[in-house]
């Protein structure tokens, strides 16, 4: 007869239907030679049959008995008897992933008596009772007793009891293993897992495997501790280990959330050793799978051991950047680099992110659960996002959402909540109103009576600008650059000369979505006859009405959002502004309704002079007064190196979005109708008002529109003229 | 509970309310309601907000008033250990509440995770009916409830009719809109909280 227990070791057989998922994957870990505590796996077959007669298959016991035996002789240890403790976890695994649905109970076998040898053999009391409080916390926990943080042992004893109808904890360690086995088995079935698999497609009837492993102890000692592990960055891709430490406790903790965790490199200040032995363990794994790995870990007075393992299951941009990186480096061929991205991930390609959150300034990273960019000013309470929003952008930021923030979440551009999970309040409430949100970023702290937000060592008053990444759950400061798409022509380079490539024109990025090195104008145009031509329609702006320190008025942020609703039935690719503060912010805000464009500086488009009259009108005179010939030449040098960049036609057909000023708006105009150089001096705009050329590519420009308000109501027309009578 | 307390009640669940979505949480009607919020006014308890939700929300000493009533009411009706056994039954069916909410938002496709487009109606059909199955176990948390506070009563009635709603095709009753399912149930979640004394 087939056993219900099979011992994990490197020859360990059955596939992840009977052994379950976490099962398989220690098996593979073994065979990998990577450091797993000794274990064995009860498998589906025996959860089946206890769903089945509502008790442990006859014969379980035997082999349990058997099956703990060779974990003492393993260990050194005993479960229960006199000498050293062996304790073990109980942790669910079926062949499908039910992140989170099922029951994992820590530290089995520390009956009173294990406890107190426990404290003894370590010299250390407070460990061996916070093991045991950590036991009866996930057993009461399970049973769905619903023990409250600040529960002492005794009260989580008689909790227990209630919920066993009277009959208490055991205090045998058998007794209590088989206990946590019926808990785990019987976890199949809760209401909330049925609906999982039924949405998911995952048949009722294949039930949960458990894994019973020998504990080791991330709270033992302040070398040791436990963490989650990605080989690689799963939302950028990048090939550097990713993932949370928490030094001093166990697994459960960094899950729950309960104590404030580290990013992975923290490990390697702390504990270098580990850190190595993990590096190592990620790299062979990702030579196994030929793809991103995850691991969970625990390390015990600085050795590592590693709890789990499975294939990293990246999406989108990260999915893109590793299949191109691993056929780069051999791994996989460069046909399988293109089957792995799928149509569905090149679709997620198209959602804003930060073009590089290294090189941000990072105030703290959270879950990202809806995607998308969103750039506003901190508001700490929904009353202050809606007396703001939408017309100046709001960032919400709430420790959590609940329904008093439904109005200040419908006025901000995007949330930022420091508790919560993809499918918490905040998060389903910003994905229905299509608002970027980042959920969960566990550093932060909101204190809305003060007005402040609080992370990585650093306070923000409100009205602080924030740029957040609900793709890759990023949060910085300021309005960092942003990209769409397949920003470094990966996808190109790995299918290069085998098929067309599958990037669209709007994958894409211009060539020059971060600044240039050197000066633009200092780079020769190249050569029109070699580029294949098509319409760039430009869509020129004068940034929002400002006031005299140059930032904009709250008149010029509603022409900026005015101009956005505008734009938005166009096909725009790419805004383009100003590095100046007043058209940077005219971009972000009218690029929130182009959540297609990329957003990015152009140095070309700098206010500056373009020509200096040699006979200024005299009217003009005074304002040239004074400006040297070294001024005037640069200025022409911007001038020229502004039209060399836009004023041309596109590889591609591309409609881009200038946010700049009166001046280089003039210039362009000029130049369109190939006018005399002074011309420009006679051709101003408003704020905001919106002048269209488009360059094809045998005919002269065309310019379809100049400094047209129509967006705009009565109030907001004609600022940033003089005084006097305007149509 | 009288008029003004249920109105009161109704600020302090559901946050900031225009009249329209007042009606439609304590059933009064438009005349009764604006009364009513105008001696909240005067008493100040509430306040009409202006800006982008212009609508009606507690002061400070609107919630606190509610937070006496709302105590005294269930001491008086005896009623604390029924909802407290309540609002525990409440809290095993709400983290399945919000995986069926990101299910009809989301879905996962050749391992990616996207947007439900509603273009599958099978697929929208087996939420849907999985939220139908979620409601039928609430009904009894909300039969308990209401047994122990009347007012209760009123949640169960629009649970349900969001639900018909939403089978009916006007989807926008599952996750977004004011009456959908997501904002009643969150609405009842911050009542059993208010009710409970219990903070955030």
């Amino acid at each position: 007869m087939t056993p219900w227990i099979r011992p994990l070791t490197a020859t360990t057989e059955g596939g992840p239907d009977t052994l379950g998922a976490k099962a398989h994957g220690l098996v593979l870990a073994h065979r990998l030679g990577l450091p797993v505590p000794p274990a064995f796996v009860v498998t589906t077959d025996a959860c089946r049959a206890y769903l089945r007669d509502g008790r442990l298959p006859g014969g379980l016991h035997r082999e349990l008995a058997a099956a703990v035996a060779r974990l003492e002789a393993a260990t050194g240890r005993a479960f229960g008897g006199p000498g050293a403790p062996l304790a073990v976890s109980v942790r669910s695994g079926a062949a499908h992933s039910m992140p989170g649905m099922m029951t994992t109970v820590l530290n089995l076998g520390l009956t009173t008596g294990a406890t107190a040898r426990l404290a003894a053999e370590t010299g250390d009391p407070a460990f061996a009772r916070d093991s045991r409080r950590r036991l009866l916390t996930g057993i009461a926990t399970a049973l769905g007793a619903d023990p409250a943080p600040g529960d002492d042992p005794d009260r989580l004893l008689r909790r227990i009891r209630d919920r066993r109808d009277g009959r208490p904890f055991p205090d045998d360690a058998p007794g209590q293993l088989t206990l946590a086995l019926e808990t785990v088995f019987s976890s199949w079935h809760t209401p909330r897992a049925r609906t999982y698999r039924a949405l998911h497609d995952i048949p009722h009837d294949l039930g949960t495997a458990a894994v019973v492993q020998a504990m080791v102890f991330g709270n033992r000692d302040a070398r040791s501790g436990s963490g989650v592990a990605f080989s690689r960055d799963p939302t950028t891709g990048a090939n550097t280990p990713y993932g949370d430490v928490l030094f001093g406790h166990q697994g459960e903790d960094v899950v729950s959330g309960t104590a404030t965790t580290h990013p992975l490199p923290a490990l390697a200040d702390r504990e270098p050793a580990v850190w190595q032995a993990l590096r190592a363990a990620l790299h062979r794994a990702e030579a196994h799978y030929r793809d991103a790995c995850y691991a969970e870990f625990t390390f015990q007075a600085g050795t590592l051991w590693i709890l789990q393992l499975r294939p990293g299951r990246f999406t989108s941009g990260a999915a893109v950047r590793l299949a191109t990186e691993l056929a780069d480096a051999g791994v996989i061929t460069r046909r399988e680099a293109v089957r792995r991205v799928t149509p569905r991930q090149l679709g997620h390609l198209r959602v804003p992110r930060l073009a590089d959150p290294a090189g941000a300034d990072l105030l703290t990273r959270g879950i990202g659960a809806v995607p998308g960019v969103a750039t506003g000013r901190i508001a700490t309470t929904a009353d202050r996002a809606a007396r703001l929003g939408p017309g100046t952008p709001v960032i919400l930021v709430r420790p959590e959402t609940s329904p008093h923030d439904l109005h200040g979440l419908a006025a901000a551009t995007g949330v930022l909540t420091a508790r919560g999970g993809p499918a918490g309040h905040a998060a389903v409430v910003a994905r229905s109103l299509g608002r970027p949100a980042v959920v969960g970023a566990r550093d932060l702290t909101v204190d809305p009576g003060r007005g402040t937000v609080t992370a990585g060592g650093r306070t923000l008053p409100e009205g602080t600008l924030l740029t957040l990444d609900g793709t890759g759950g990023h949060v910085a400061l300021g309005a960092p650059p942003l990209t769409t798409g397949d920003a470094d022509g990966r996808l190109d380079r790995c299918s290069a000369g085998r098929t067309p490539s599958p990037a669209t024109p709007h994958h894409v990025i211009p060539p020059h979505a971060s600044p240039p090195r050197t000066p633009p104008w200092a780079t020769p145009p190249p050569d029109r006859k070699d580029t294949p031509v098509a319409t760039r329609h430009l869509y020129l702006l004068r940034h929002g009405a400002a006031d005299a320190l140059g930032h904009l008025t709250p008149a010029g942020e509603r022409q900026a959002d005015l101009t956005g609703r505008r734009l938005a039935r166009l096909p725009v690719d790419a805004v383009w502004h100003s590095p100046l503060p007043r058209a940077e912010r005219s971009a972000r805000i009218l690029a929130t309704h182009l959540p297609r464009a990329t957003v990015a500086a152009a140095p070309e488009l700098v206010d500056h002079i373009p020509h200096v009259p040699a006979d200024p009108p005299p009217a003009w005179a005074p304002f040239f007064d004074g400006y040297d010939a070294e001024e005037a030449a640069a200025g022409e040098r911007l001038a020229d190196a502004l039209t060399a960049r836009f004023a041309r036609p596109a590889p591609a057909e591309t409609h881009e979005v200038l946010v700049t000023h009166a001046y280089p708006v003039a210039w362009l105009v000029r130049d369109a109708l190939n006018a005399p150089r002074p011309a420009w001096l006679g051709l101003s705009c408003g704020n905001t008002a919106l002048t269209v050329i488009e360059y094809r590519d045998t005919t002269t420009p065309t310019l379809v529109l100049h400094n047209d308000m129509g967006h705009l109501p009565t109030d907001l027309r004609w600022t940033g003229f003089g005084p006097g009578l305007h149509p | 509970m009288h008029d003004d307390l249920t109105v009161l009640h109704a600020l302090r669940c559901a946050g900031t309310c225009g009249l329209d979505r007042l009606a439609a949480i304590t059933g009064l009607d438009a005349p009764a309601l604006e009364s009513r919020l105008i001696d909240l006014g005067a008493a100040g308890l509430a306040t009409r907000t202006t800006g982008f939700a212009p609508g009606w929300q507690l002061t400070e000493a609107g919630r606190a008033a509610d937070a006496a009533r709302v105590t005294a009411e269930l001491d008086a009706a005896d009623a604390r250990p029924a909802v407290t056994a309540a609002f525990r039954r409440f809290l095993v069916l709400n983290p399945e509440l919000l995986d069926l909410c990101a299910a009809w938002q989301l879905r996962t496709l050749d391992g990616v995770t996207t947007a439900n487009d509603h273009r599958d109606a099978a697929y929208d059909a087996r939420v849907l009916d999985r939220f139908a199955d979620l409601d039928r176990r609430a009904a009894p948390v909300c039969a308990e409830l209401t047994a122990a506070l009347p007012r209760f009563g009123r949640y169960p009635l629009r649970l349900r009719t969001a639900l018909d709603r939403a089978a009916a095709g006007d989807t926008v009753h599952v996750t977004d809109s004011t009456a959908s399912y997501h904002t009643v149930w969150a609405e009842l979640h911050e009542d059993l909280l208010a009710t409970l004394g219990i903070p955030r």
